[in-house]
């Protein structure tokens, strides 16, 4: 470092980085598959959670049935759609 | 002053040179040890010390202070709760920090999902919430051209897909297993080309993906948030004055990083877990540490 360094640091953002990868005009290695099971560590999987907390689960792929359904009946509707016995909603 | 959003925005960089690009976040988790509601106000926080409205104010004054700073952001649950409660001077001033690149949002979703339980549909829908929200409050300048999944317990190809399919140009990941990625580092195979589907066709499902050097923290002995405790940089007239040990500490991590990276470009992960409450702290280090590392090109180089 006395000698003068190479290293010039700035504030960036990853965008700004991904540019200047682009920039180097460089081949990447292809990926085909994914990145499961991820492990930090020997002995320390973490695949427990893919079945944790199964009813919250469950509940949550049905309120989405849910929501894909009141989404089709309010685009059906139209403005009708917002007038409930509690009053308008507003969903847009 | 940047010119423009989006890539144009980008800051200067020096071609002979090692770059390394800080990136200040924040990682804010939509409800984990305390609910969505505590975290943004800083309720309980004998149970995680987290109030994501103080981390937005104050990372907003920072970025007015000093033009060179940058931050990115990435919870859109959050920032459309803190959204609500500003003037429109103060949401004047975040428009323009976004309109000149200052202030980047990555991701973009409602939240940064999780990527093994989710469905597809439902990981449109958020991500459509999300972008709806930044495109309608922040302008067209706001939605991110970048996917941030620095915490998702392992990636899946389907994720990745749907983010080449929504025009994401980079996808960045902090998890993945330990093995891999120690392999990875040996062969610079760290940032590849994911191709994300088997059914539709190259290039258009093709994801330039990059895997963060620390999962998402900053490197050791260099967080400077209130939740930390390394040493500040001292640069004055002091017995505690550590410019010279700082630098060269960082010189050092930086080379050596870069051994596992192809370019002359590294990035390092500036925030952790609801950091920049207090954001001066890491932005007056960040500051220094630019200026007496920069400062050493000076002393002769090749």
């Amino acid at each position: 470092q006395a000698n003068g360094s190479r290293v010039h640091v700035l504030y960036s953002t990853p965008s700004c980085y991904l540019w200047e990868l682009h920039q180097a005009n460089l081949s990447w290695s292809l990926k085909m598959d994914d990145f499961f099971p991820y492990s930090d560590g020997p002995h320390q999987f973490w695949t427990g959670f893919f079945t944790s907390r199964p009813a919250l689960k469950r509940y949550e792929r049905l309120s989405n049935n849910f929501l894909q359904i009141c989404s089709q009946l309010e685009a059906l509707a139209g403005p009708a759609a917002r007038d409930g016995p509690y009053g308008p909603g507003d969903s847009s | 002053v940047a010119a423009g959003c989006g890539y144009k925005s980008c800051p200067p960089t020096r071609p002979d040179l090692l770059n390394v690009h800080l990136v200040p976040h924040t990682h804010d988790d939509v409800g984990w040890l305390k609910t969505v509601e505590q975290y943004f106000y800083g309720v309980r926080n004998e149970v995680q010390h987290a109030g994501v409205q103080y981390i937005l104010d104050s990372v907003v004054a920072q970025l007015v202070a000093e033009p060179t700073r940058r931050f990115i952001y990435a919870e859109v649950a959050f920032l459309a709760r803190w959204w609500q409660l500003q003037d429109e001077a103060t949401r004047d001033t975040v428009r323009q920090l976004v309109e000149q690149g200052r202030l980047e949002l990555v991701g973009g979703g409602w939240s940064m999902a999780d990527e093994a339980v989710t469905h597809y549909s439902a990981g449109l829908e958020q991500l459509g919430l999300g972008r709806g929200f930044l495109r309608r409050a922040l302008g067209p300048c706001a939605p991110p051209r970048l996917a941030w999944q620095i915490d998702p317990f392992g990636h899946s190809r389907q994720s990745a897909a749907t983010f080449a399919q929504m025009g994401y140009d980079g996808l960045f990941l902090g998890r993945v297993d330990h093995q891999d990625k120690a392999q990875r580092e040996q062969r610079r195979e760290l940032e590849l080309l994911w191709r994300t589907s088997g059914s539709l066709r190259s290039p258009g499902s093709d994801l330039f993906t990059g895997i963060l050097p620390n999962v998402y923290n900053p490197p050791t002995g260099f967080c400077w948030d209130q939740l930390c405790s390394d040493p500040p940089v001292v640069d004055g007239d002091s017995e505690e004055n550590n410019v010279a040990s700082i630098v060269s500490t960082f010189l050092d991590i930086a080379t050596k990083q870069a051994e596992h990276y192809r370019t002359n470009h590294i990035i390092m992960t500036m925030g952790s877990d609801f950091h920049y409450e207090n954001a001066n702290l890491w932005f007056k280090n960040m500051d220094k540490l630019i200026a007496h590392v920069n400062a050493q090109q000076a002393n002769g180089s090749r």
